[in-house]
């Protein structure tokens, strides 16, 4: 079957991190959103795995879901047209600090368990090294070679993945404190990785640009620190539901099964090119090395963006995809979109009124923004929405690209696109 | 050994050290005193004394012995030497600390009897139970010990009721082993004449913390070429020696009383701490009165100011230093890198969780920066027991702990897989360096501690405690200070250490546009008042 799965999340355990999430919001959201299978995020923090071991149950092998009361409690809340099953999958995020060769490395990754057996495992290793208590994305002074080895011996079915490779301060590739391969990171143990997670500053196309990355596989997640994040970066599998099936699939990088990834724009993205935030300096690559990597207002060091190093480790121009790589597909999230069809900002009440009446009339997130014909929302009277859409779909947009911290802008409409429709009329 | 690795020794003696540290390594024969100041290269001059010796000198290893501060230290040592003497046979080289060697001498011996045990302290309570009420078991073992650390065997009948349980066992008190080894030498000098002719070079490190019992050992042991190393302003556990005879053990003091043809040698070129920290060290313990003058140069860069703060409380002390490492870790999670929030806007360099230490002069202080730690989930390794006694008991025991501690197994031995973030009291802190120390509670009352009544720890100890905090750091110092402190059940509101004073204003930035008093209270001008 054709499944969206987002596969790194964090609970509300996690520092800076939403307190709605919880499983029943998730699993509601997932339906609304159009996620078939949601990380967990966090399992490592003893009040979540235990939070998720009292309402979870398992569902097909490696995958668990609501318990049925909880589920009927949450789907009141959830339109008809949404309604769907809702998957959820053992995930935890690590981040490692450590010293390797004199310099300090902080690095995030994701792991995967099958079980709670497994990730009690896990845990109870991570834990015996550091505090997992305090935090759902845990610190500690692991090598992540190390981490990596703790994680596969675990079980033969527990993996690691890199998570947002690129981004600057903690990303296995990242330019403040990140290495410049899988195997000066993972050492001997690098043909263990076999995916790591693009992040929301880069896409497949800026990986492509790596041969040493055409052997493991591309995915994408939101990273989501509340419920309405969830999917805004996803995977679209066709295969078996089942936790084995989804990782052999990325294994495998067989287009057949693991079909595409769901991606920003990377221009959207908070790490896109250089800059400095604090001084509203945004630079490309190019300036960047033109101004010898320091800030024209303020003198110090900018922070080096995703693209820029994506174009310090390629070793090839753009262009090609390797074989067996899966394929991608832009996007906006729906309430961004609707923030410019309305004017108004994207977390206004009027954008989240129209948000759940587009989903209560056509269905979940991802189904709106990819799959419903333009010509539905022209009927619904909602043509500017129309217009936005198929110019996403397209990848007609204008990009002004995130730095420093700062997220990227994307504009679907122009000022002309409102001066012959009469909007207002709709409400 | 090959015509390579003398080669090589050669030209390590000639690249690798300085011109104070080769006299110091060139000079093997006779009584020989090396004073080297923090961060000097004591322990390389230390290894490559030895290798020189073996090496060059062609002294058979089995006739060297090393004596180390602690265990940890002593295997460091041992593998230094290895390193520099590839192809040598080490397996007769003594590198040992006292309690060791002590040990070995006596299984050697097999006396007083044979396969002779140290008790655990299980095994001492139990065997207490019949002679001390339980409950205070723990205070008698202490007094016995404080008698034994004066090499005096107890007499009352408790203690030899004690000591002969201990005997039919076959087990010795930790302190009793130098009470034996020189019982032994008394009662058969050719077992000691064998001794002192096996080990023609004798070699000890951290001398300034040399106990009476140690001294006595090793001196007796060593002959001709003795040499000592150390510190005198780092010599932190006078207070160990205390109350054995009329007159207080000091160990430069007695060796120069027992070797009055000694040579001294300095080792001063600092290559730890940047020039600024050096620098305000130096300002500090240069305070203590009857110092012989000696000044350190740093052959590191001037670097950062160093940063004194001043917060309302020692629970605000804990958060802001705390707040502090996010900055110096260039941020420990994306909440606050992407908020600019943990930024160190000075400092570009970013240190790892193994770079930092927080510092303290008691235990009790620890717990408030675990909070804050645990709180941002920042990993950490606190060294060192926790007591919960008042804080009159507390100190003299706390200090000791620490003391026997570094005598049997040093920090670095305990570390867990995975690095953290360092927590110990600058005693424990001795020998060890960060390239960011945090010296916190910097109070007037805990570092310098001061107890009510008359019986604080000596106020130039302190002192010399303040200098050995801050010249752990090679990097950043970062000093604090609480108005408010709660500590033993009590809140106390003490002004800054007037250590803090002693830096001059050059070298520090203030945080929180704080002043600071600059002069010393006693400098205050009467009519002011």
């Amino acid at each position: 079957m054709r499944f969206v799965a987002d596969l790194h999340i964090h609970s509300k355990y996690s520092r800076a991190c939403s307190p709605a999430l919880e499983p029943g919001p998730l699993y509601r959201w997932s339906q609304l959103k159009g996620i078939t299978v949601l990380a967990t995020g966090d399992f490592t923090h003893p009040a979540w795995s235990a939070l998720l071991q009292e309402q979870l149950v398992p569902a097909e092998p490696g995958l668990f879901q609501l318990k049925p009361e909880l589920a009927r409690q949450q789907d009141r809340d959830v339109p008809a047209s949404c309604r769907a099953a809702a998957r959820f999958l053992l995930e935890a995020e690590i981040s490692c600090i450590y010293k390797r060769d004199g310099k300090v490395r902080k690095v995030h990754h994701l792991v995967f368990a099958p079980s709670f057996e497994t990730a009690a495992r896990i845990s109870a290793s991570l834990g015996a090294i550091g505090n997992i208590r305090s935090d759902g994305r845990p610190i500690l002074g692991l090598d992540s070679r190390d981490l990596l080895r703790i994680v596969r011996e675990a079980s033969p079915e527990a993996y690691l993945v890199p998570a947002h490779a690129w981004t600057p301060h903690f990303a296995v590739f990242g330019s403040e404190s990140g290495f410049d391969s899988l195997e000066e990171c993972f050492g001997d143990l690098a043909g263990e990785i076999f995916a790591v997670e693009t992040g929301l500053s880069s896409d497949p196309p800026m990986n492509w640009r790596l041969s040493a990355l055409d052997r493991v596989a591309l995915i994408s997640n939101s990273d989501a620190h509340s419920p309405e994040k969830l999917g805004r970066e996803a995977n679209l599998f066709d295969c078996e539901l089942s936790y084995d099936a989804i990782f052999s699939a990325i294994r495998g990088r067989d287009p057949k099964r693991f079909l595409k990834t769901l991606e920003f724009f990377p221009e959207e993205g908070k790490y896109h090119v250089d800059g400095h935030r604090k001084c509203e300096v945004r630079l490309e690559p190019e300036e960047t090395i033109r101004r010898k990597g320091l800030c024209p207002s303020c003198g110090r060091p900018v922070t080096i963006g995703v693209l820029h190093r994506v174009e310090k480790l390629a070793d090839r121009k753009k262009g090609k995809k390797p074989a067996g790589a899966a394929d991608f597909e832009h996007l906006i999230p729906l309430k961004e979109i609707l923030g410019q069809v309305l004017r108004v900002g994207a977390g206004s009440v009027r954008v989240d009124a129209l948000y759940h009446r587009l989903l209560a009339r056509f269905g979940n997130e991802f189904h709106i923004l990819r799959e419903l014909p333009a010509k539905d929302l022209e009927k619904e009277g909602l043509p500017l929405l129309a217009l936005a859409l198929e110019r996403m779909r397209k990848g007609e947009v204008e990009l002004q690209p995130g730095f420093d911290g700062e997220y990227g802008v994307i504009s679907l409409l122009a000022k002309k696109d409102f001066s012959h429709q009469d909007q207002l009329a709709l409400f | 050994m090959g015509k390579n690795s003398e080669m090589s020794h050669a030209s390590l003696t000639n690249s690798e050290l300085d011109s104070s540290q080769r006299a110091a390594v060139l000079a093997t024969d006779g009584a020989i005193v090396i004073a080297a100041g923090p961060g000097t290269g004591k322990t390389r001059v230390f290894a490559h004394r030895i290798a020189h010796l073996i090496q060059d000198k062609g002294v058979p290893p089995g006739e060297i012995l090393a004596v180390s501060f602690t265990r940890s230290a002593a295997l460091e040592m041992r593998k230094r030497i290895a390193t520099l003497l590839p192809d040598a046979d080490l397996s007769n080289l003594w590198v040992e600390t006292c309690h060791a060697a002590a040990l070995r001498i006596l299984h050697a011996e097999k006396y007083p009897f044979p396969e002779l045990a140290i008790a655990e302290e299980e095994q001492r309570l139990e065997l207490l139970a019949d002679i001390v009420p339980r409950g205070k078991a723990k205070a008698w073992l202490e007094q016995l010990r404080g008698t034994k650390q004066c090499l005096e065997w107890p007499q009352d009948e408790a203690s030899q009721c004690y000591q002969e349980a201990l005997r039919r066992r076959g087990l010795a008190d930790f302190d009793d082993l130098f009470l034996f080894v020189l019982q032994l030498f008394a009662e058969r000098p050719e077992i000691l004449a064998r001794w002192r002719d096996r080990f023609r070079y004798v070699i000890m490190d951290e001398f300034q913390d040399t106990s009476l019992a140690h001294y006595r050992f090793i001196g007796r042991l060593a002959g001709e070429d003795f040499c000592v190393i150390g510190d005198p302003d780092q010599s932190i556990y006078g207070f160990a020696n205390e109350g054995c005879g009329a007159e207080r053990f000091e160990p430069f003091t007695q060796f120069a009383k027992d070797r009055p043809n000694r040579r001294t040698l300095a080792l001063s070129e600092n290559y730890r701490s940047q020039g600024i920290i050096l620098d305000a060290a130096q300002q500090v313990i240069a305070r203590n009165p009857a110092r012989v003058p000696r000044q350190l140069r740093a052959r590191l860069e001037r670097g950062m100011p160093i940063d004194i703060s001043g917060h309302q409380s020692d629970r605000q002390e804990a958060e802001m230093v705390v707040r502090r490492i996010e900055g110096l870790l260039g941020g420990a999670s994306r909440f606050t890198v992407d908020t600019g929030w943990a930024r160190d806007e000075a400092d570009s360099r970013s240190y790892g969780l193994s770079d930092i230490a927080i510092l303290y002069r008691l235990n009790a202080q620890a717990r408030l920066f675990e909070l804050a730690l645990e709180r941002i989930g920042l990993p950490y390794v606190t060294y060192g027991k926790k007591t919960k006694k008042d804080g009159r008991e507390v100190l003299a025991e706390e200090d000791l702990e620490d003391f026997r501690d570094n005598e049997r197994a040093a920090p670095s031995l305990v570390h867990p897989a995975g690095e953290s973030i360092t927590l110990m009291t600058v005693h424990r802190a001795k020998g060890l360096e960060f390239p960011v120390v945090f010296l916190t509670g910097c109070e007037d009352g805990i570092l310098p501690y001061r107890r009510e009544g008359d019986d604080s720890p000596s106020p130039e100890e302190e002192r010399r405690l303040f200098y050995v905090g801050m010249t752990r750091a090679g990097s950043r110092l970062l000093i604090s200070y609480a108005r408010k402190r709660f500590l033993f059940g009590k809140t106390l509101a003490l002004g800054p250490s007037p250590f803090v004073a002693d830096i001059e204003d050059e070298l520090r930035r203030l945080e929180k546009s704080e002043a600071l008093p600059r002069k010393r209270p006693k400098d205050k001008q009467p009519e002011l008042f």
